[in-house]
């Protein structure tokens, strides 16, 4: 199966930006991979959507990853990783809980540390710091093309090998 | 022929109120309540360390709310620990007193005005005694504590009872009900 | 399990449900657990957590970068100075600026100090939970002579705010490694009394060994870090996985235990106190007398754009912090990754099938603090 990614290597980390619905096989095979220590799990607020970074170490050779996923604001769905990482499981509900984003399959996704009534997400850039809606506050247009888009093959003369990894 | 009528007592002989003897006698047994909340806890455990020992001073921790008599505020107080720590306040038996820890329960500290910190635990509570720093030190506490002992024990606010602060819960609501205009 | 609060299974009269804090002697703070007990075995376990948060992440972003340093330092505030360090090394590496070799050395000895410092207060606490108060008026005045050190040339005794971008903020005292050296020939003559105390103690004997015991397998996917993971037989330490600061130039052990019980945690802690010593004794001979003590870092700090995780070991394991810059002076997204955040889950794993009085031994070999769980 073809996965929609990107792949480039930032310091010591290899990032994948990967499509939201391919971003539970990507999980799957890091899983596969040896990837067995879940380090965190970010969401982010990009201003076009929310963004949800997964972090991983593979504890024998000390390789890092870092898996990340755009969503729209509208529709804030990403496949949860639990099963595979339990590690990542108040994580997750700590980005449902600041961004809003919804994890499908989450085993008990509630609000952690705010409270359960309470209907704001702090974190989106919508609100300041005391959590108050800014006037005028707008989305950006969605970056074309997708994030997770790997870029164009290099012009012949530049020499080098493709950097989007195709993984398969 | 009575003492009263006297000029001469007996030296072992003291008058006063019996209102005078209680007030010492809580003055010198306030029994705080355990209640770590950040930072300053530890500096507040720090209090209660051999070097500054307060426990020569007849302070000691009570676990329960219903045997304390002062409730030391260590730490930021946010608006999901600000309904427990009003029903904490509740159940304490009366008369109790409260001191506000740090820069955080004085007025937010350095998370003043985000989203989920109540802006100073007197919003909360009536508060007797506020110490400034963050944290502060444990010498600063220990200052606290005795000028909270001379309060309880001072004539002129003998009959004083402390502000009525009602159970405000609106306080303790998300940002936009909680009451407060927002700053733009 | 995906009740609030735990209700009374119908039909079922012999379990009680008990609620445990947030105002509770034992729970190091304002941590909240709902427990489940069928006389004293507990049957189910809920941990609520939150009443510390303090929106860090939030007013992080509103900070330029050398304001966000003080409030890291009031995330794990036991440990100090150790909060810093994932964010200066992670500006470090986004901005390029070259730390002075004397500065790496200082920035690792404060951090031994501290761990140090966050170790007794741990060995205090956690023989109160045990109900044994001397130890903790050994720990404690110990723990003053660190903060006397650290305030001599930091300025503050628990939150100091003394990293910066390339090295630290002032010079130590000229004290200071004087103190340090005493320091250290008193610590190591305590150290035994402390072994006699705790980890010889047989009260402490028959109520850690074999209690809330944790497998290698389960430790690992759970993201379990530091002493608690090493106690499981992991020997996963950033300071040996990804060296940071002077952590290349001394020799140490990492201490692993077979047994994953809340003894092994006790012990693996009390061995990390043992390398401190050593690391700072080579660190003594190592550091120069004088020198520079701050690289060349740019007035205005402003990264240019892009993301950095950088993680260290703190006291209580993988200290981590991912920053996202768009190139301005303020970050644009700070996310801390709280060592005592990933420790913590495992409460429902170990506290399920245990007695109550050991679920308060085992949340004290956790060693959690509240600031860096709920930020």
């Amino acid at each position: 199966m073809e996965l929609r990614l990107k792949q480039e290597r930032l310091f010591d980390e290899d990032i994948y930006t990967v499509h939201p619905e391919d971003y539970r096989a990507l999980c799957e095979k890091l899983k596969a991979d040896g990837f067995d220590f879940p380090r965190a799990v970010s969401g982010i607020d990009t201003g076009y959507g929310l963004r949800v970074t997964l972090h991983l170490t593979r504890l024998h050779d000390r390789a890092k990853v870092t898996v990340r996923t755009d969503v729209r604001y509208e529709n804030p769905v990403v496949a949860s990783v639990t099963d595979l990482w339990p590690g990542v499981e108040w994580y997750e509900r700590e980005a449902y809980d600041m961004l809003g984003v919804r994890f499908s399959g989450h085993p008990d996704l509630r609000r952690i540390l705010l409270e359960d009534e309470w209907e704001l997400h702090p974190l989106l850039k919508r609100y300041d710091t005391g959590g108050y809606p800014i006037p005028g506050w707008e989305p950006k247009a969605w970056p074309d093309p997708d994030p997770w888009t790997p870029p164009p093959p290099p012009e012949p003369e530049a020499g080098e090998a493709g950097e989007g990894g195709e993984a398969s | 022929m009575g003492l009263l009528g006297s000029d001469e007592r007996p030296r072992d002989v003291i008058l006063g109120t019996l209102d005078d003897l209680i007030n010492m006698a809580r003055s010198r047994s306030m029994w705080p309540l355990t209640f770590g909340i950040a930072c300053c806890a530890i500096e507040m455990m720090a209090t209660w360390d051999p070097k500054i020992d307060a426990d020569r001073f007849g302070m000691f921790f009570r676990n329960t709310p219903r045997q304390a008599d002062v409730m030391i505020v260590s730490g930021t107080v946010n608006k999901k620990l600000a309904k427990r720590l009003r029903r904490l306040y509740d159940q304490m038996a009366e008369p109790k007193w409260v001191i506000s820890m740090g820069a955080c329960a004085n007025q937010g500290g350095p998370f003043r005005q985000g989203y989920s910190v109540v802006e100073g635990v007197d919003k909360i509570v009536p508060v007797d005694v506020y110490i400034p720093g963050c944290p502060p030190r444990p010498e600063a506490l220990l200052q606290a504590l005795l000028l909270l002992r001379d309060k309880i024990a001072d004539r002129e606010l003998r009959y004083k009872k402390p502000r009525e602060i009602p159970a405000d819960y609106e306080i303790m609501a998300e940002p936009g009900k909680d009451g407060r205009i927002p700053v733009l | 399990m995906s009740t609030m609060n735990l209700e009374p299974v119908p039909g079922r009269t012999d379990e009680m449900i008990v609620n445990m804090g947030p105002q509770h002697p034992a729970t190091h703070g304002v941590l909240r657990v709902v427990l489940g007990l069928e006389g004293e075995r507990i049957t189910r376990a809920v941990p609520h957590i939150g009443y510390l948060h303090r929106n860090h992440e939030k007013i992080e972003e509103a900070r330029t970068y050398p304001m966000v340093i003080p409030y890291t330092d009031r995330m794990d505030y036991v440990s100090g100075t150790q909060n810093e360090l994932p964010f200066v090394l992670a500006i470090e590496d986004m901005l390029g600026v070259e730390v002075p070799d004397r500065a790496r050395k200082i920035r690792t000895m404060f951090f031994e100090l501290f761990r140090l410092a966050s170790h007794l207060v741990w060995m205090g606490t956690a023989m109160l939970d045990l109900g044994a108060i001397s130890p903790f008026l050994y720990t404690f005045w110990d723990r003053e002579i660190i903060l006397g050190i650290v305030e001599k040339t930091a300025g503050a005794r628990m939150l100091p705010n003394y990293y910066t971008f390339g090295g630290v903020r002032r010079d130590v005292h000229p004290d200071f490694f004087k103190e340090v050296a005493d320091l250290l020939d008193h610590l190591e003559r305590r150290m035994v009394d402390y072994e006699h105390l705790v980890l010889e103690s047989p009260v402490v004997h028959a109520r850690t060994i074999g209690v809330g015991v944790l497998s290698k397998e389960r430790a690992i996917a759970r993201g379990v870090s530091g002493p608690v993971l090493r106690a499981s037989g992991v020997a996963y330490d950033v300071r040996k996985a990804f060296p940071y600061d002077a952590y290349p130039d001394v020799e140490f052990e990492i201490p692993t235990s077979p047994d994953g019980d809340t003894y092994a945690r006790f012990w693996v802690r009390f061995q990390e106190m043992y390398q401190s010593i050593r690391i700072l004794r080579q660190l003594l001979e190592l550091t120069p007398k004088t020198g520079p003590f701050k690289g060349k870092a740019p007035a205005r700090i402003k990264p240019p754009a892009g993301e950095r995780y950088r993680a260290v070991e703190n006291s209580r394991g993988e200290l981590g912090v991912f920053v996202i810059s768009d190139g301005t002076d303020k970050p644009y997204r700070v996310k801390h990754r709280g060592a005592a955040f990933s420790n913590l889950q495992i409460i429902p794993d170990l506290f399920i099938g245990a007695k109550f009085s050991d679920a308060i031994a085992i949340l004290s070999s956790l060693d959690p603090v509240f600031g860096e769980i709920d930020r």
